[in-house]
């Protein structure tokens, strides 16, 4: 009789084991991933702590089993192109990025910043300046002078010598303008609404939201 | 004849974040917590207006990601179990709450709201909130648009302009296919114009899109009304731009009314205030810690200790909110319509998503806005841009600026050191893509496959939401890791096609992950 008892109480506390198990194991992960455990004392008048957590980007571990499928290969490095492409960030910053065969084993690896008169009837064309790169950089970020212009770059060597020798060109690109146009239309003379317009705030999108609300920090 | 014209225009867009492979994934749930918060709440408000024949008129984008999760069954069944567990939840936070006199009201109410949700989404649209949006377009009563395809973010595309085209040739495609109309506008993701893209839209009869205040006010030739009418640009499609007054107003959360200490605060959230042992069944399976949808504390200031949410005092400020937003309208029309010689137009665009998820009673004051116009005095008239491409349909003609309505306005977000990368990548795969198109006009039905899948995945990586992660800060890992993944799936279809080594399996692995626009035609990109 006793030991169906023992046996009942053995078989009862394996089950109970069985249960808490899936708890447990959740338990002890949120100890290892999360922040320390929050607002125990569930029951008692205090339902939330006081200090609310610091919002905190949840950027969970992707090695966590239910993650493994989103695999992904890792992109090449270079696709083997001769190529130079220049992009526009702003009105007055540029982004130039490149993939060459060239190897710079001698020289420095330069680019080479010009610019263009965009409304001029022949695009007369001049040199501004040149960046020295590092060996190995394959994009830059720069500023230029002006908005509502053109520039181009190249990408070249420049010899022990000084000698600059181009060997890649980018296309042209324009910045966008940075204030009003002083082209009026005779047929649309503006009206007087300037002057209200004057502060233009910029980014009022989602973007501003997670800037405002990182600042503020509720 | 009223002073002026108001145009409400809401975007609504999500990523592409359904997964096949499992249903736990974080990013899902932007998806679930939208659909409870923002576009229920949105289209419960437009079938009460219309019971009280209220008129109203707005325009909303509906992205075509967003649509083909809307019409998803495995999206749809997902949000049912997502409902379902989170009325559970509610259940156990009435009986948890039943000698707590000030949170018990709430507990109710979060009852109550998930329980009309599903009751909504299921018994009165049989699952399909696109059904929603397109009763009230049928009824006039709402302009639906498009976007890119997957909102990519077109300013920063390849010289070619390709991929533009195959976003716009796409997304109106898809839009056609949900709504059974084609779209007659179009909101360029995140407001982003390059100048001569207006050409492309042009060929897809689209007749206008939308910049941000500085985007026409720095358009080639000044403005003749500057940011209170359109300008049609040298392809003649009209570029509207938004008022920067009503947008402040709005998207602020520090000075705007969002932020009223009476609104719900976002930032408690039962799923992470509550004991672990009380709330794990609610949360993620791994034990990560995720917004519930349940919050009972209200703004209250800039402190730590919260305030329990009052909804009635919350009510009364969306009203006072409305009131006050019209008023400031009909201020402002008052005096453009002084200075201006045609009545003004006030545009006012806003993330959907703003409006019941970010500010929990954005919906209240949406409904009370438009009751309130529609009330009287009728200064203001709520109108498309159609409407006023109706009424007034000589503009001047100007190039609009590049610009977007991202921080500092031009491309800052998308292109910097967190997010320059994909460009390269990006750019080749267009290249890439518009060879494989150009090579195989007439492909048999497998290599037809292989390609329509390789433009998918070239779609699905051109998406700006990575790009805008990437800047942000926050689940950078998935934005990272869903680029790449992209642009992999693309690389190695290109090498099969190219090397005529179809995988068929892997082929329809692919198709089956990554299934978006059924009927994609590669020579979008040509």
């Amino acid at each position: 009789m006793l030991i169906i008892t023992y046996f009942l109480i053995f078989v009862l506390l394996i089950s109970l084991m069985i249960i808490l198990v899936p708890y447990f194991k959740a338990f002890l992960r949120e100890n290892k991933q999360l922040k320390p455990g929050i607002g125990r004392e569930e029951f008692s008048a205090e339902f939330f702590p006081d200090k609310p957590k610091k919002e905190t980007p949840i950027d969970y571990n992707w090695k966590a089993h239910l993650n493994k499928e989103l695999d992904f290969g890792e992109l090449p490095q270079t696709y083997g192109d001769n190529r130079l492409v220049l992009m526009v960030k702003n009105s007055h910053n540029l982004y130039a990025y490149w993939d060459t065969t060239t190897r710079w084993d001698r020289g420095t690896p330069v680019l080479r910043v010009y610019e263009l008169n965009p409304s001029g009837e022949e695009k007369d064309i001049s040199f501004l300046f040149d960046i020295d790169l590092e060996k190995n950089a394959d994009n830059w970020f720069f500023p230029v002078p002006k908005d509502n212009w053109m520039y181009y770059v190249e990408l070249g060597r420049r010899e022990p010598d000084g000698k600059f020798i181009p060997l890649l060109r980018s296309n042209p690109v324009t910045t966008p303008r940075a204030s009003l146009s002083p082209a009026i239309d005779e047929n649309w003379i503006p009206c007087d609404l300037y002057g209200r317009l004057n502060n233009i705030s910029y980014g009022l999108s989602s973007g501003y939201m997670h800037k405002e609300r990182e600042r503020t920090d509720h | 004849m009223p002073k002026g014209y108001l145009a409400i225009v809401l975007h609504a867009h999500l990523p592409y974040v359904k997964h096949t492979e499992h249903e736990h994934f974080l990013e899902e749930r932007w998806f679930y917590e939208a659909v409870t918060d923002c576009y229920i709440p949105l289209i419960d408000m437009m079938d009460r207006l219309t019971e009280d024949r209220v008129p109203f008129r707005f325009t909303m984008s509906l992205t075509p990601p967003l649509l083909t999760m809307l019409g998803d069954f495995l999206m749809q069944e997902r949000w049912l179990k997502h409902i379902n567990h989170l009325i559970d939840l509610a259940e156990k936070e009435v009986v948890r709450l039943k000698n707590q006199p000030s949170f018990l009201p709430l507990a109710l109410m979060y009852r109550k709201k998930f329980q009309e949700a599903r009751h909504i989404f299921q018994d009165r649209y049989q699952n399909n909130l696109i059904n929603g949006f397109k009763k009230h377009m049928e009824a006039g009563n709402l302009e639906i648009i498009t976007s890119g395809a997957t909102h990519a973010y077109f300013p920063l595309a390849e010289k070619s302009r390709k991929s533009v085209y195959a976003q716009v040739a796409t997304a109106v495609d898809t839009h056609y296919r949900y709504l059974g109309r084609y779209p007659q506008g179009i909101w360029l993701p995140e407001c982003g114009y390059f100048p001569g893209d207006d050409r492309i839209l042009r060929n897809f009869g689209l007749k206008y899109f939308f910049v941000d205040t500085h985007g026409l006010l720095y358009a080639s030739r000044r403005p003749k009304y500057a940011c209170f009418a359109p300008i049609y640009c040298p392809s003649g499609v009209a570029a509207f731009a938004r008022d920067p007054e009503s947008s402040k107003q709005v998207w602020s959360m520090t000075e705007g009314y969002p932020g009223d200490y009476n609104y719900r605060e976002y930032y408690r959230d039962i799923g992470y205030d509550l004991d672990f042992g009380y709330i794990w069944p609610y949360i993620h399976p791994e034990g990560i810690r995720v917004n519930t949808g349940i919050k009972y504390y209200r703004i209250t200031g800039k402190t730590d200790k919260k305030e329990v949410y009052c909804p009635d005092k919350a009510a009364a400020k969306a009203y006072e909110h409305a009131l006050n937003f019209k008023f400031n309208r009909e201020k402002q029309i008052e005096y453009l319509s002084q200075v201006m010689d045609r009545t003004p137009l006030i545009v006012s665009p806003y993330d959907a998503e703003l409006f019941g998820h970010w500010w929990f009673e954005g919906p209240q004051f949406l409904e009370n806005l438009f009751r309130s116009i529609a009330a009287g005095p009728h200064i203001i008239e709520l109108i498309t841009p159609l409407d006023y491409l109706a009424a007034y349909p000589v503009n001047q003609r100007a190039e609009p600026c590049m610009s977007s309505w991202g921080d500092q306005g031009y491309h800052d977000v998308w292109l910097d050191q967190s997010n320059a990368w994909v460009y390269p990548h990006l750019h080749k795969a267009v290249e890439r893509m518009s060879e494989l198109a150009a090579r195989f006009p007439e492909p048999c039905p497998n290599t037809r496959r292989v390609l329509n899948q390789a433009a998918r995945e070239l779609l699905l990586a051109q998406s700006s939401d990575w790009a805008f992660i990437m800047k942000t800060g926050s689940m950078v890992s998935y934005a990272v890791r869903r680029t790449k993944n992209h642009l992999h799936n693309f690389n190695i279809l290109y090498e099969q096609i190219m090397h005529n080594n179809i995988d068929l399996e892997e082929l329809y692995k692919l198709e089956c992950q990554h299934d978006i626009f059924p009927n994609i035609n590669y020579r979008v990109f040509q």
